[in-house]
């Protein structure tokens, strides 16, 4: 870079990057560091290019620094798995990995990623090798690059559900970083000698993306992958069986800061309509157009979401067919119905089987005797099934043949897995990490939100309300990672015990909720919570979803414009 | 010095170009043509230079903070007061030292609050001192505080209206009130900052006269193992976690008002109390009456407190053991004290009760307690630097507990610490003088410093003692236990020596976090070359700790290191190391 750069003006983190040489930073001497299980300040930036966060234990830090000890640190190490389908032997070198380097628990992630907790720093250069060794990566799982790529894994309605994993596998590839680094800390590959900025990252360059980026995509009627929520999504567009393209749709994202004002969740535009061919053409050149345009000075502000509220969705796709070289055609008809999971077994277009199975908080482990993780090692052990990451947390057991149906059933009900007698509500749930790991959680969500359910469930049952699927997400913090913007009921931690209540998103994840109550706790959750429960049980219209239904007895006002967001 | 006052690279490097073809006689000419223009140009200057000087230790400012908040609002004040021309000292409050408090003449402090009505993490520990008991008083100390927060909690603001109350009580002056501000800090803290400025315009005088106080001198009383200090015991803490194997406690003491004095590396003598359960298991055993009086050093006191405290019972010796012998005839006692291996594993660990249950023969409640010796005190390294810890001592103790013959045993003192003293109790303790273990008189002598477990105790009073005194020389330490995780005694303490460059070097050999055991001698190997050129450079080697094997094979390896890297034959290595030890420059403390 030119020396003529006023680093004052813009944000840390892009001082870090430009000085990283491509991603190095200083990782390899902090990770030789024997002084401390943390590494420096700037490679916990450089690192998270590497699929890697450091993280502490923050149920012990106050004894142990009454101990004088440091802080208990450990790493999250988040996996890419674009399109979030792994074979069965996969699924048992991941779940090895757990054992033997993290915390004996695979966390499924809303981005259809695996993610491994509680790694020492000791721990972390043979993880990712094995990790490697699955033929899996964690390159760009964080950072300010494209993340990992989303697709619906759900093959039951469309014909073109394998071609359009294939093309996000493409995209991905398309827009990893090249930089030998990863290569070089982690994998032991010898130093290269370094090319010029072009030839390193000839996407990319050495300051990278101004923030993170994430693109999905979907294949209607399912918006499973929350296709408004993307910096980028795609949309595909189906005509008799055969995949005709994908509108494209712009500038979602969920993250907020409590207090700014200037930061707000936001749903993404629909731009117009491409060919199949043009797919990863039009990812790299919208990529492109946020690498120019993107607030490199406010970090909180970075975001696609915001660029391109700052120039204008008009003006934003004006420069993009400019860059393309040739315009989008307008957008195609679609209808999106639900952006929750089917469960249970279903039978796909392809004549193969398909068993959707609810992870509560996408977290596999054996609790007790309900032993999750043990049965899907058993089931991934026959390899009769491959494993398919949804974008809410769940598994989807997929590619069976009908005679293998009694295995996978046997070895479930021998673990008390089948059947999953569980509320709708509970079915369509979603909760962030949060604490004990997560750095920037204000207040618990994967850890609590199964026992509000419980509650939340004792006042459905009253009410009758059982079956019917209400969308209900939990996050530690309003950065947005389970989406709770988009929930039917959501909740984002502001203190311990305490949470800003959301209502109004609807089913099928296309608007945005608004703030109910805030900073309220566990009692007045459900004291206010009851009689709009009760009056949904009483007064709602034949097929009336919740979310539509707070908005038209008005206990919130619908988010037409995403600046009118409280937080 | 002010901002306006340094170079800059750029000019640094015109400056060094044009002096570097000068000859001797040139630069001497400069010089002289320099101070000239200097003169010239009023002496604005000289005098602004000076008075910055002159102010730079009693401006202060300091922030906690959760989310950097604090720190960006800290470092704008800094720069506007550095543009004054004052000089300022800015910290986050994790690397304050709590002892600087008191010298504060202008504190600026700005905190956050964490939840609900909670301090930052960062603050906690001024938090904590300026609200208990060892809080000092802070008369000469002007202040104002800055506190952020959020409308959304009940205790807005909290933690930064409690410091000011606190300071408050203390005896300092409010320059401002409290400022408190919501989410949207911006301006109120430009407004905050403008008034602090505009305050210390007309505070703070062009020159600071030194207000030494000239410290009333405090009779030095004598005190020792037969007259020990009765000192209140101000913090007691578990520095291993508590599922390690090691139970290892940092206790703090009050020496206030006492006239007790030490150096570092001096210890500190305590006289425990043995733990009762034995006591009673003694009594019952010679079925006497806890309360019957006894004559112990010609002072009448119950059998009960003369095994408490006066007489040893939870270690025996071969004298203790011929008296016994001598009363019961016992021949087994006799076979016993004639094979010196058995003897040697018997004292290891056997304590009195063992020697009335395994030896049984005719002897009175009387008889017993006179062959035993009297309670000697146990000497722990101090872990303290006595300038930055005035009137406190800190030692550092492991809890010696181990199971023998189906008993638990403890030991005399280390139990009584860890089971029975607590915050607020008085210990009976001295100061134990250790000559043979003092930092080089030459504060520019480099240290390297080898400590397993609680051996690395004198090394954190080393390097308190070497910060005070702004001491130039070098230190590495060698530290070793059992595992990062769990043991790693005084790690945030280290990191902050290291951070602030009072600590060069740390190698640290955790014996059990891999399959093969690795001790602080294997790390020393591994910096052979290094140790040697330290030495070389004239640093003091210090070994403390477990006498029988990590000081034995510390020696064994120095001697090693000093041979290969020396180049040198054995006894050439022999000679060295004699050297060292006669200049004073390899020294132990070990037991």
């Amino acid at each position: 870079m030119s020396d003529n750069i006023n680093w004052a003006e813009l944000s840390e983190v892009e001082k870090i990057k430009t000085e990283s040489n491509y991603l190095r930073g200083t990782l390899e001497a902090s990770l030789a560091d024997p002084i401390t299980g943390a590494i420096a300040l700037d490679d916990r930036q450089v690192s998270k290019f590497h699929g890697i966060y450091q993280q502490f234990d923050r149920d012990n830090e106050r004894e142990r620094k009454k101990t004088k000890l440091e802080p208990d640190y450990s790493f999250l190490i988040r996996v890419r798995v674009p399109g979030g389908v792994v074979n069965a032997k996969q699924w048992l070198q991941i779940d090895q990995i757990s054992d033997k380097y993290a915390n004996g628990t695979i966390k499924l992630t809303t981005r259809q990623a695996f993610q491994f907790h509680g790694v020492l720093k000791g721990n972390l250069k043979p993880s990712i090798q094995s990790i490697n060794k699955a033929l899996l990566d964690t390159i760009a799982a964080c950072g300010d690059v494209n993340r990992n790529v989303m697709a619906s894994p759900h093959p039951y309605a469309s014909e073109v559900f394998d071609q359009v994993q294939k093309l996000a596998g493409k995209v991905s590839d398309h827009l990893t970083p090249r930089t030998p680094a990863y290569y070089e800390i982690w994998l032991d590959q010898k130093k290269v000698a370094e090319g010029s900025a072009g030839e390193v990252e000839p996407l990319y360059g050495p300051v990278y993306l101004p923030r993170k980026f994430k693109i999905g995509f979907t294949t209607p009627p399912f918006n499973d992958t929350d296709i408004f929520t993307q910096d980028l999504g795609f949309i595909a567009i189906e005509n008799n069986g055969v995949l005709e393209g994908f509108n494209i749709v712009v500038g979602g994202g969920m993250g907020t800061t409590f207090g700014d004002a200037e930061t707000y969740p936001r749903l993404g535009n629909v731009l117009g309509f491409t060919s199949v061919e043009n797919t990863v053409d039009v990812a790299e050149k919208v990529v492109l157009l946020q690498k120019e345009l993107g607030n490199r000075k406010v970090r909180k502000n970075a975001r696609l979401k915001y660029t391109i509220d700052r120039i204008g969705v008009d003006a934003f796709k004006e420069l993009l067919n400019e860059k393309l070289g040739y315009s989008l055609e307008p957008e195609k008809s679609y209808a999106l119905v639900r952006n929750g999971d089917k469960f249970g077994w279903q039978k796909a277009k392809d004549g193969l089987w398909y068993l959707g199975l609810f992870i509560e908080g996408g977290r596999v482990k054996d609790v007790d005797h309900i032993k999750i993780k043990s049965a899907l090692q058993e089931i991934a052990k026959l390899n009769i099934s491959d494993f398919r990451l949804t974008g809410n947390q769940n598994l989807i057991l997929g590619k069976i043949e009908e005679e293998n149906k009694a295995k996978i059933n046997q070895i479930l009900k021998k673990h008390q897995l089948l059947p999953q007698a569980i509320s709708g509500t509970r079915a369509n749930s979603i909760a962030c990490v949060a604490l004990n790991t997560c750095s920037l959680a204000f207040a618990e969500a994967e850890r609590y939100l199964p026992f509000l359910i419980d509650k939340i469930d004792d006042i459905l049952q009253e009410f009758g309300l059982t079956k019917d699927k209400i969308v209900i997400r939990m996050t530690g913090c309003a950065n947005g990672c389970g989406r709770p913007y988009v929930a039917e009921i959501g909740f984002i931690g502001k203190a311990p015990g305490r949470y800003n209540f959301y209502l109004g998103g609807n089913f099928k994840g296309t608007r945005l909720n608004n703030l109910y109550r805030e900073n309220v706790d566990e009692v007045e959750i459900l004291n206010e919570l009851r009689p709009i429960l009760k009056d949904y049980s009483e007064n709602r219209t034949k097929g009336e979803e919740f979310g539509d239904f707070v908005i038209r007895k008005q206990y919130v006002a619908e988010i037409v414009n995403p600046r009118d967001f409280k937080h | 010095m002010g901002k306006e006052f340094q170079i800059n690279q750029e000019q640094l490097s015109q400056l060094n170009q044009l002096i570097q073809n000068l000859s001797a006689e040139q630069l001497v000419w400069v010089n002289g043509y320099l101070s000239g223009i200097i003169n010239g140009k009023k002496n604005a200057i000289d005098v602004s230079v000076i008075s910055s000087q002159k102010s730079s230790e009693s401006i202060t400012i300091l922030f906690g903070t959760h989310t950097g908040h604090s720190k960006e609002i800290a470092m704008d004040l800094h720069d506007r007061v550095l543009a004054l021309g004052f000089d300022a000292k800015i910290q986050g409050l994790d690397f304050y030292t709590k002892n600087d408090l008191k010298k504060e003449k202008y504190l600026f402090l700005i905190v956050s609050t964490h939840g609900e009505g909670e301090a930052p993490i960062q603050a906690e520990d001024l938090y904590e001192y300026v609200h208990g008991k060892r809080a000092p008083k802070l008369p000469d100390t002007k202040y104002a505080v800055l506190a952020l927060g959020d409308k959304t909690y009940k205790k807005y603001c909290q933690t930064g209206i409690d410091f000011d109350l606190a300071f408050t009580k203390l005896g300092a002056q409010a320059i401002l009130p409290v400022q408190t501000s919501d989410v949207a800090y911006e301006e109120v803290a430009e407004q905050w900052i403008e008034k602090v400025t505009g305050e210390l315009k007309s505070l703070v005088p062009e020159v600071t006269a030194s207000t030494q106080s000239a410290s009333a001198s405090v009779p030095k009383k004598k005190f020792n193992r037969a007259n020990p200090y009765y000192a209140e015991v101000l913090e007691k803490v578990r520095i291993t976690t508590t599922d390690s194997e090691k139970e290892i406690y940092h206790v703090e003491i009050s020496l206030e008002n006492s006239g007790i004095e030490y150096t570092a590396g001096d210890s500190i003598g305590i006289l425990p109390n043995n733990p009762i359960d034995l006591v009673d298991l003694i009594i019952d055993k010679l079925e006497d009456d806890p309360e019957r009086i006894v004559t112990i050093d010609e002072k009448e006191i119950s059998l009960f407190r003369a095994l408490q405290n006066k007489l040893e019972i939870t270690v025996l010796n071969r004298e203790v053991l011929e008296k016994y012998k001598t009363i019961t005839q016992n021949k087994d006692i006799e076979l016993l004290l004639n094979n010196e291996d058995e003897l040697e594993n018997y004292l290891h660990g056997a304590d009195a009760y063992d020697l009335l249950e395994d030896y049984p023969g005719e002897i009175t409640s009387d008889q017993f307690l006179s062959t035993l010796r009297v309670l000697y005190a146990r000497l722990y390294s101090i872990s303290s630097g006595p300038r930055a810890n005035p009137e406190e001592v800190h030692i550092t103790i492991a809890s010696v507990r181990y199971n023998r013959k189906k008993r638990d045993r403890n030991g005399a003192c280390s139990s009584y610490i860890t089971d029975e003293v607590n915050v607020g109790d008085h210990l009976p303790i001295y100061i134990d003088k250790n000559e043979s273990f003092r930092l080089p008189d030459d504060e520019n002598k480099p240290l390297i410093m080898v400590g397993a477990g609680t051996g690395v105790a004198p090394y954190r009073s080393f390097l308190q003692e070497r910060e005070q005194n702004k001491a130039k020389g070098k230190s590495w330490l060698f530290f070793g236990n059992q595992r990062f995780k769990k043991d790693f005694l005084y790690q945030l303490e280290w990191q902050k020596f290291l951070k602030k460059g009072i600590l060069q070097k740390l190698d640290v050999a955790f014996s059990r976090d891999q399959e093969e055991k690795a001790y602080v001698q294997h790390r020393l190997k591994e910096n052979g070359k290094e140790v040697f050129q330290w030495l070389e450079n004239g640093a003091h080697f210090y070994i403390c700790g477990d006498k029988k094997y990590m000081a034995k094979d510390v020696q064994t390896s120095l001697l090693e290191i000093i041979q290969n890297e020396g180049g040198i034959t054995s006894e050439k290595a022999e000679e060295y190391l004699k050297k060292l030890k006669k200049e004073k420059r390899l020294l132990l403390d070990v037991y």
